[in-house]
């Protein structure tokens, strides 16, 4: 059931959103697939992700497109283990929001073998954590604009962007670079 | 000044990685809800046609209703009205329209009385009055006395000249859209929102031949009531003009014709032109025909002729024998194609399922590996006998592994289905463990596409040829094809015999079992091959930047800088574009239009890049090539290059399926292949190549000495 409709979007919008899916939108079904071994789910997850792309249509910049693959794999990923968890009847884990959010050390460098470093750290980084960071870095949305798309608790997602930075920092320091 | 890489930059890059390394689904076939989902999150305005409903009550009110508002319209018009009847009188004989018939129109229109459509076409809308053209002697001159059903006898091409101008009204109403609320009110339906909501996405998307060609025609060909019948004929006209103009865009039409009851007014109609356009006539009825032969390729004859018989004896008289065929034949064409792709799977490792379904991957980063899903012990064990520890987790050779589709995931399964499509003896005989096909211990088969021939989407991919010809003889025991193979190695011919079995078509026989089925890939030839790619894709890259060849490649995923939009590229880099990207009038600067783009790890940098190539060229002539190249840029040590793929030229391509190799004895192997445009391969080239610990190198041969030159 689609609770968002295109009424809200304006005709470039709609362009805009379609070319999108156009483009985007079989290798987001192929994310989707992997998490929940089902191509009805799959797909199910693939539109969830664009009614949430929808709502913001205003803010994505569709010809960004090294930022807005990984956006909308994000977003993707997210909403397939939402599909999951609902699956498994369980609850998102909210405990999280106990955590004290205070660690937000900037990452900077000039040298390449530390990004690539950073990078492969951040391609293994579990989703929980990655997709808020990614949300709020490179999107540049509010942790609470973030919880809106992930579904999530905004004081969740607040501690989840922090330890995401937090872990990066630390893989860095234990393989000998420092910020 | 050097670049700052920050936190942004690094999800950036690991967002792409991640991007490029999922495969897209390209057999993702959209399932109905979520395609209407999706385009009603996307409110696509679909044209009237596409957006009736899907429901079998909702298709024939709509069409009905559509066809009486349009053919009303049309008929509104006497110089229209007039040959219509005509026409339709002699077509179809037998829906003659008679004096007997209660046939009125909707009124013409008083130029002075605005009131164009009276309340009356809400309640009846088969049932309008016209005051001055119901004559029912106008149909009578043009009956016709039914034509013989087994003789074909179509004689209407000087009776269709009166179709264009009531296409023409037809379509531009369709094209431009109709009221739905007047629509609605004609139909009588309460349904009519669901017709828009709901119903109105289904048919936009089924495929073709179901909609178009059988839906219409069969829901003509089962109205009983002439009436309807006859409108649904125009309807079906109007149908066949929206389709071929979505097609060719060029149909010729103007707005002067009546175009949309949304725009309707009253003192509109004396503006309408109806003048004869005979460019747009001539256009449709040359199309009419060539629309019904369309209809009958995806029949077979005898279902046209006993279906479709006006339709039948048009094209017959016009010499159309082009139909499909018979069902006996599909399903050669079926089993042929089954098998095909089932002893792909064994052969090659291509999986008989999605490409998404794959379990266990590796890419290349350089100094580690990186696992979309941990293969899991059983998948691991299997995976053990072909390959060592070492190369499942640190090398290139780490495979990407597939499931096979529902139905044929365990080997008893695979196995059964092989059985049902060919002889046993052929079957038992065919399924080996080896390295692309593996059966784990608990009987699911698994395929490792070692060579990735989908990934990687080059011309080592085997192709089938078209099916559609493939069955040269039928004799009613035994059928005959033969099928075009653009194999790894070479191009050619198979014949396939198959025989009846208890119902069931079976492949017996043929060249395609006896030559191609266990032929075997010589693993030497495939990686001289290989080499031969890679030089290829070098010479691509640095002759036309086409950088789109790497991209597939597993050593790349390349860092882009929208060059115009961001002028904080590196150091040196903006310097080394304007000496090779840039051109200057008027002293204005001009860039190429590209991207910018950076290989992330193996080939970064310019030392990695000539270690790469050196394995299959001499280093020298590696150097040599890209020496001062637009494309190939270098800035602090990194490469960087200008992506033209978006632009890209014709570009020179290496026909494999006419390459042979010869071995000298002396070691040094000699192959030689054609070269040129994509479709006209012209000129030979020759690679001499030797065996290193790497694989094979091209040391020397035509294509060094006249193609990898400096450009």
């Amino acid at each position: 059931m689609l609770l968002f409709t295109a009424e809200a979007l304006n005709e470039n919008d709609k362009q805009r959103l379609t070319l999108m899916y156009e483009k985007y939108s079989r290798r987001m079904y192929t994310a989707a697939k992997r998490i929940l071994n089902s191509g009805e789910d799959a797909e199910d997850a693939v539109q969830n992700a664009f009614v949430s792309v929808a709502k913001r249509m205003g803010s994505i910049n569709i010809y960004d497109e090294d930022a807005l693959c990984g956006y909308l794999i994000a977003v993707v990923k997210n909403e397939a283990t939402d599909v999951l968890r609902k699956r498994k009847n369980t609850v998102p884990e909210d405990e999280l929001a106990d955590t004290p959010d205070s660690f937000d050390t900037v990452f900077e460098t000039e040298k390449r073998e530390v990004f690539e470093y950073a990078v492969k750290i951040m391609t293994q980084m579990d989703d929980i954590y990655r997709a808020p960071l990614y949300l709020n870095v490179v999107m540049g949305y509010s942790p609470k604009e973030t919880a809106d798309v992930l579904k999530r608790a905004p004081a969740t997602v607040r501690v989840q962007i922090s330890r995401a930075k937090q872990m990066l920092a630390e893989k860095l320091k234990e393989a000998g670079y420092e910020l | 000044m050097s670049y700052k890489y920050t936190l942004k930059d690094v999800l950036l890059e690991a967002g792409v990685k991640e991007y490029y390394s999922i495969p897209e689904d390209k057999n993702w076939q959209r399932s109905e809800k979520h395609t209407k989902a999706m385009n009603k999150l996307f409110d696509k305005q679909l044209p009237l046609y596409k957006r009736i409903g899907s429901s079998p009550l909702y298709k024939g009110i709509t069409i009905a209703a559509a066809a009486a508002l349009i053919f009303g319209a049309a008929m509104a018009i006497k110089p229209i009205r007039e040959p219509v009847t005509a026409f339709l009188g002699s077509i179809f004989g037998k829906t003659e329209i008679t004096d007997t018939d209660e046939i009125t129109y909707i009124t013409e229109p008083d130029e002075t009385d605005p009131a164009v459509i009276t309340d009356t076409e809400k309640t009846e809308p088969a049932v309008i009055t016209d005051t001055e053209t119901t004559e029912p002697e106008e149909t009578e001159d043009h009956t016709e006395t039914e034509q013989s059903e087994t003789e074909p006898d179509f004689d209407g091409w000087d009776k269709l000249d009166t179709q264009g101008r009531v296409e023409r009204a037809v379509y531009e109403i369709t094209h431009y859209g109709i009221n739905y609320q007047r629509f609605r009110y004609l139909c009588g339906d309460e349904h009519a929102d669901d017709i828009y909501d709901d119903g109105g996405y289904y048919l936009g998307d089924e495929s073709a031949d179901n909609f178009t060609y059988g839906y219409f025609l069969d829901l003509y060909d089962t109205e009983a009531d002439p009436l309807r019948k006859q409108l649904m004929f125009v309807y079906i006209s109007s149908f066949l003009v929206d389709t071929w103009n979505d097609d060719t865009r060029t149909v010729p039409y103007t707005t002067k014709y009546y175009p949309c009851f949304d725009r309707f007014k009253a003192d509109s109609l004396p503006r309408l032109d109806l003048s004869y356009n005979e460019e747009c006539d001539k256009w449709i009825h040359e199309h009419y025909y060539n629309a019904f032969c369309n209809y009958a390729r995806y029949m077979t004859e005898e279902d046209v002729k006993t279906k479709y018989l006006p339709s039948y004896k048009l094209i017959k008289k016009y010499g159309f024998d082009d139909f499909l065929t018979s069902k006996r034949t599909q399903k050669a064409n079926f089993v042929i194609n089954e098998f095909f792709n089932m002893a792909l799977s064994v052969k090659y490792g291509i999986a008989v399922s999605d490409p998404s379904s794959n379990i266990y991957c590796r890419f290349d980063e350089g100094d580690g590996y990186a696992r979309i899903y941990e293969p899991g012990d059983a998948v691991y064990t299997a995976l053990l006998k072909y390959y060592t520890k070492d190369e499942l987790d640190h090398s290139d050779s780490a495979p990407v592994v597939y499931e096979q589709r529902e139905g044929i995931k365990t080997i008893d399964e695979w196995k059964e289905y092989f059985k049902s499509l060919t002889a046993k003896s052929i079957a038992d005989d065919f399924v080996k463990e080896n390295r692309c096909f593996l059966v784990l211990e608990d009987g699911r088969v698994l395929t490792s596409d070692q060579y990735r021939f989908f990934n990687t989407n080059n011309l080592q991919t085997p192709f089938f040829g078209e099916l559609s010809d493939s069955v040269v003889s039928d004799d009613n025991g035994a059928i005959t094809a033969i099928v075009f193979i653009n194999d790894v190695d070479q191009e050619r011919d198979y014949t396939v015999e198959l025989k009846e079995e208890k119902g069931e078509l079976k492949i017996t026989g043929g060249t395609l079992v006896t030559e191609w089925l266990n032929r075997t890939l010589s693993s030497e030839e495939c990686e001289i091959r290989d080499s031969i790619i890679d030089a290829e894709k070098l010479f691509h890259l640095m002759r036309f930047g086409l950088v789109s060849d790497f991209r597939y490649y597993g050593c790349d995923t390349a860092y882009s800088i929208e060059y115009n939009n961001n002028p904080s590229l590196p150091e040196g880099l903006e310097e080394k574009l304007d000496q090779t990207a840039l051109r200057e009038e008027d002293g204005e600067k001009y860039y190429m239009t590209g991207t910018v783009r950076r290989f992330s790890y193996g080939l970064s940098t310019y030392d990695n890049f000539i270690r790469y190539f050196s394995k299959i060229l001499p280093e020298d002539t590696v150097k040599n090539y890209i020496k001062e190249n637009k494309y190939f840029l270098i800035a602090d040590g990194d490469v960087y290059l200008l992506d033209m793929t978006d632009q890209i030229e014709p570009r020179l391509l290496i026909d494999y399926g006419s390459m042979k190799i010869t071995k000298e004895e002396d070691g040094l192997i000699t192959a030689s292949a054609m070269i040129g445009d994509a479709w006209d391969p012209e000129r030979e080239v020759t690679f001499e190549l030797v065996k290193t610990d790497d694989g094979y190198r091209i040391v020397g041969g035509t294509f060094i000495s006249e193609y990898l030159t400096t450009i």
